[in-house]
């Protein structure tokens, strides 16, 4: 298309690059923040944070067990399932959950789960909140939108992106030598560099998770396969790749439910040592009830659900719900697994969340690389008077609405979460809203030209910090508390914030600077007029960024 | 002054080119590189050479690895035209073998 295969792939490069990158952003800070949503969800419900975090080891199986059951027969005998949840490295804590059965219209009932303090009692009131959900939700539903419009146009950014990484490879010739450089304080050519060195830092990453991110969705993307196949019924299909017996369809008839300490002798035999994830009974107090034991897996990576079921009113062993027998199945569940990351302990976890951010580096110094060479161009006019081109007027507002406004509006949804009060009825969807309210602000004052990029920083930077504070003041914890009693799954969000709002306060200096040295920098020039070794450098560094994008 | 115009015009006609190669690639690349696959993946899921569920996952988790390359091929290749022949003959392909395999 262009003159060599070189310049049409920096061309393609850029644009798919620049058409997504805002959406892409979104996704990429929503999928980021994901890593932690469980912990932002323990958070943002401060009446779970004392008594409340168990570990599995420290767990009298067999009389939490009993206890549950009984629970769960006295509290909702009515339900259509109960679950009996027990402490994972994801959800510390043992919670007894029902699911109504269906209304009409409905998916699924109404999930309904009272927390089992450490001491035995039970927590039925905690304030109504998407905490975490909402950012995993975020990162692939979007929201105010149908669910499914919001998820071709993530499909859509992500096969952008796809292409955009391909031909930033292709484009790259010095992969290995750019990893090591950073030339700070040199304009574009800064910006080049934290672009390359996001980008190359976390490759496979951002390969991986691109090309996954497709896969997790890809009955809906690529259905051709499957309607040549299976005539387009998935079903068919999953029951092929894993082989669950039917659930369990009420009789009708009453019946009673084994107390679930008699099977449990069996379930640690058939468990082989896995620790059980939960335990759920399908139509309790019916005649054909069932009983479903979901093993942990999280010692792989593959994400796939292990049960052992029994008969609910015999207690008698029906089978295991074991691997995949489809070496393909396998490999999509390692795929699923690896996009998730719901194996990863905390050091991988966290190593994931820092890869997730270089991808928003990545996004981020894409396209204000972009801007600044835009704006570059018409330097020249714009110091004789000339105004800005609506081209380069609407890509910085942008940068800085979302950019800035992103991490602004992580933070007002947090605020809202603890200022809201907990007996609010529209809390749930208040929250939500004040973290679009957040961007939507951001986004307004940057196309007003009323915010730039050092308050906008420093306000998010504020915010950020501010959370730790809110939270001593709002929960019966506080970061040291937590810290002390070793509740790190709590006292990580705070920690969290702490490092978000620091280095958003960074950045804002960092604007500041830049401001001084522009001033600096223009009584400089007047003094030397003669090409200097600087202007010489910085004139190859310009051919260089020339043949680069 | 005639010769100014001359020059004007072809650049006029250059840029309107350019317009109308960006179009016509980007159609190529999205909507002709997705039939293509979609058709591609049709196909390899009948004929792979395993069992109809193993063909059928493998088929749609390759189809966006193929979906990127014609995408950039659409881009990469000489002409416009060339990249249409190929995306009509991946679908004509596909199609046929689709209608003998089922």
């Amino acid at each position: 298309m262009k003159e060599s295969f070189f310049r049409t792939m920096t061309w393609l490069h850029t644009w798919t690059g620049l058409l997504v990158c805002w959406l892409l952003m979104l996704i990429f800070f929503a999928g980021t923040l994901s890593y932690y949503r469980y912990e932002i969800n323990l958070w943002m419900k401060p009446e779970l944070h004392t008594n409340v975090l168990q570990q599995y080891q420290d767990l009298d199986l067999a009389q939490t067990l009993v206890q549950g059951q009984t629970y769960l027969a006295d509290t909702a005998p009515g339900a259509k399932t109960w679950m009996l949840r027990l402490p994972t490295h994801r959800l510390p804590f043992v919670g007894y959950a029902w699911m109504d059965a269906p209304k009409e219209g409905e998916r699924r009932g109404k999930f309904h789960e009272h927390i089992v303090t450490t001491e035995g009692e039970m927590i039925s009131d905690v304030r109504a909140t998407k905490g975490g959900h909402f950012f995993y939700r975020l990162h692939f539903d979007l929201h105010y939108l149908p669910v499914p419009l919001a998820r071709y146009l993530v499909g859509f950014a992500t096969m952008f992106m796809l292409l955009a990484i391909i031909t930033g490879i292709v484009i790259h010739k010095r992969i290995f030598k750019d990893f090591f450089a950073l030339r700070l304080k040199k304009g574009p050519r800064s910006w080049l560099d934290s672009h390359t060195l996001s980008s190359v830092l976390a490759l496979p990453y951002h390969l991986m998770i691109t090309y996954t991110g497709l896969i997790t969705l890809m009955f809906m993307y690529m259905p051709s396969a499957m309607e040549a196949t299976y005539d387009g019924n998935r079903k068919a299909l999953q029951k092929e790749i894993t082989p669950v017996s039917t659930p369990a369809k009420p009789s009708g008839t009453p019946g009673e439910l084994v107390s679930l300490s008699t099977i449990l002798p069996s379930v640690l035999e058939q468990a082989e040592g896995k620790p059980i994830r939960d335990i759920r009974i399908q139509n309790p107090l019916d005649a054909n009830s069932q009983i479903q034991v979901v093993l942990r897996n999280d010692s792989r990576v593959a994400d796939h659900e292990y049960q052992l079921l029994y008969q609910g009113t015999s207690g008698e062993f029906i089978g295991k719900v074991g691997d995949s027998p489809s070496s393909m199945g396998k490999a999509y569940d390692t795929m699923i697994g690896l996009h998730a990351g719901r194996f990863a302990e905390p050091t991988l976890r966290f190593a994931l969340f820092l890869s997730g951010v270089l991808g928003c580096v990545m996004i981020a110094s894409g396209t204000l690389l972009w801007s600044k060479k835009l704006r570059q161009k018409q330097q020249k006019q714009i110091d004789q008077g000339a105004r800005p081109s609506l081209g380069l007027y609407i890509t910085e507002s942008l940068n800085l609405g979302v950019i800035a406004g992103l991490p602004i509006a992580a933070a007002s949804y947090l605020w809202a979460n603890r200022l809201l009060s907990a007996d609010y009825a529209g809390r749930y969807d208040a929250e939500i809203n004040l973290f679009f309210t957040g961007l939507g602000v951001t986004l307004l004052l940057a196309f007003l030209g009323r915010i730039n990029w050092r308050g906008a920083l420093l306000t998010g930077g504020l915010m950020w910090l501010g959370i730790p504070v809110l939270n001593a003041l709002t929960s019966s914890e506080n970061l040291i508390t937590n810290i002390v009693k070793g509740q790190w799954f709590i006292a990580w969000i705070d920690l969290l914030a702490l490092m978000v709002g620091g280095l958003m306060l960074l950045a804002a200096s960092y604007c500041k600077r830049k401001i001084d040295n522009k001033v600096g920098n223009k009584h400089k020039t007047k003094v030397q007029d003669a090409p200097t070794t600087n202007s010489v450098k910085a004139a190859e560094s310009a051919q260089a960024i020339k043949e680069h994008v | 002054m005639h010769t100014q115009s001359a020059i004007s015009l072809t650049s006029m006609r250059q840029k309107h080119g350019h317009t109308f190669t960006v179009i016509n690639r980007t159609l190529a690349a999205l909507v002709g590189g997705y039939l293509a696959t979609a058709s591609c993946a049709a196909l390899l899921a009948l004929i792979l050479p395993m069992s109809t569920a193993d063909s059928t996952l493998l088929a749609m988790m390759l189809s966006f690895a193929l979906w990127a390359s014609l995408a950039i091929y659409a881009f990469a290749a000489k002409s416009g035209t060339r990249v249409w022949i190929l995306l009509a003959t991946l679908i004509a392909i596909s199609l046929v073998g689709v209608g003998a395999a089922q």
